[in-house]
């Protein structure tokens, strides 16, 4: 049981609303044994979470801590793991990091090597959008003394990527790069790291002025079935910026009009469908060019900050003060 | 609790406790010492090394768990952020979950 559970949480990054239903399934099923409580609220929340349901997830994940502090404390450390994510969704990034070491105690307690590891890996996320970059390299790089890479290959390649991103921020793009081929290298099985890999691999090559070599990149990260709209945008528009620097415009026209294939995605976001038909409408035309692209970008931007921003907002009220 | 006030909390508890120690007093000082200076350093950051922490602790022969329950009162779950109890929404699952936990012994 416990390892359909662990399976489920992996799946759960490719098709969230598939995961859901399983893990619905799987405990309807009645099958779920009182030691295995714990983990299962945990997934259950864990996977409310990837679907936006993020009331859900926190009753599921709070609920699954209340029952391990009872039953099993061995899954303190994860749910307390799941928690401080959950947290930082709520725009409580220093609670989050707080919930965080609370977790890497308890896996601590238990010697549990791959909990702490896991603890480091999303506390250098927290410290990164705190814009704490020492802290955030220091977090991703303790997490990589772990045996991470063979028993939990996700979390592995999350720290390579964190410290890729960390390093791009900082313009080591040497650095930043080495991080990023070793992530890639890994191979992972999920569709929506590998794009976002590729991504970052194009953002880097971009930045060295190896224009063919991020156009490559950025092709293969074009993938709208597994990101978010305003991240699928986003990549667009990086490619059809390369493609430009090339000189090469019919490229670029064709790049925009990628997007059409994925407008369903697009309109789920109403600022970033506008933007996604304006680039495709100025492909269509002929008419991209590199200052029409940086103020889409800037749009973008502006929109991912602003819906992060709402998000939190919106559920901070729910935070104890 | 703000962490400077919790950190405060803790080591009053810590203190009355130790009052009562069995441990021989020089001994306990020099723990004492050890886990104060800690929490002093610890106060004026933002964040307590809950894993340090813990390990004092234990040396001192304390349920870190024990004693953080009876500063912040209760569970664990009391002391999380989020007031999940409060969260509007409903799941079947949930209420499934909560169920057969009930029933199962």
């Amino acid at each position: 049981m416990r390892e359909k559970l662990l399976r489920l949480d992996d799946a759960r990054f490719d098709n969230p609303r598939q995961a859901l239903q399983d893990v619905k399934d799987l405990i309807q099923s009645g099958k779920i044994q009182r030691k295995d409580c714990g983990l299962a609220y945990g997934v259950l929340g864990s996977c409310f979470r990837m679907n936006d349901k993020l009331f859900l997830s926190a009753k599921a994940i709070t609920e699954g801590i209340r029952c391990a502090e009872k039953d099993h404390h061995q899954s303190v450390g994860d749910l307390l793991q799941r928690y401080s994510v959950l947290v930082s969704d709520y725009g409580q990034l220093q609670a989050a990091i707080n919930t965080s070491m609370e977790a890497t105690a308890w896996h601590l307690e238990f010697n549990d090597q791959l909990g702490v590891a896991k603890t480091l890996v999303d506390r250098g996320e927290f410290h990164f959008y705190l814009n704490e970059d020492d802290r955030t390299i220091r977090s991703f790089t303790r997490a990589l003394k772990y045996p991470l890479e063979s028993k939990s290959p996700r979390h592995y390649v999350a720290a390579l990527l964190g410290l890729s991103v960390a390093y791009s921020k900082l313009r080591d793009f040497p650095t930043a790069r080495s991080y990023s081929a070793r992530a890639l290298d890994v191979r992972p099985r999920s569709y929506g790291v590998t794009a976002l890999l590729n991504w970052q691999a194009g953002i880097i090559a971009h930045q060295e002025g190896e224009l063919e070599t991020a156009e490559a990149y950025l092709i293969r990260a074009f993938d709208g079935r597994y990101l978010t709209a305003v991240n699928l945008a986003l990549v667009a528009v990086e490619l059809v910026q390369v493609q430009l620097l090339q000189g090469n415009i019919r490229g670029a026209a064709k790049s925009a009009q990628l997007l059409a294939q994925h407008f369903d995605r697009l309109e789920e976001n109403p600022v970033v469908e506008a933007l996604a038909a304006e680039l495709m409408r100025s492909g269509l035309a002929m008419r991209l060019s590199l200052r029409l692209v940086n103020r889409v970008r800037d749009k973008l931007e502006k929109e991912r900050t602003r819906q992060n921003r709402a998000q939190s907002e919106a559920l901070a009220r729910w935070i104890k003060r | 609790m703000e962490i400077t006030q919790q950190v405060d909390a803790v080591l009053a508890e810590l203190h009355r406790r130790l009052k009562h120690h069995p441990k021989p007093i020089r001994v306990l000082e020099n723990e004492l010492g050890v886990a104060e200076g800690f929490f002093r350093k610890q106060r004026h950051s933002r964040s307590v090394d809950l894993g340090f922490l813990f390990k004092a602790f234990r040396h001192m022969g304390i349920d870190p768990y024990e004693l953080f329950s009876t500063v912040f009162g209760g569970s664990i779950v009391d002391r999380l952020p989020i007031r999940a109890d409060v969260l509007p929404g409903e799941d079947e699952t949930l209420k499934f979950l909560a169920e057969q936990r009930r029933e199962q012994p």
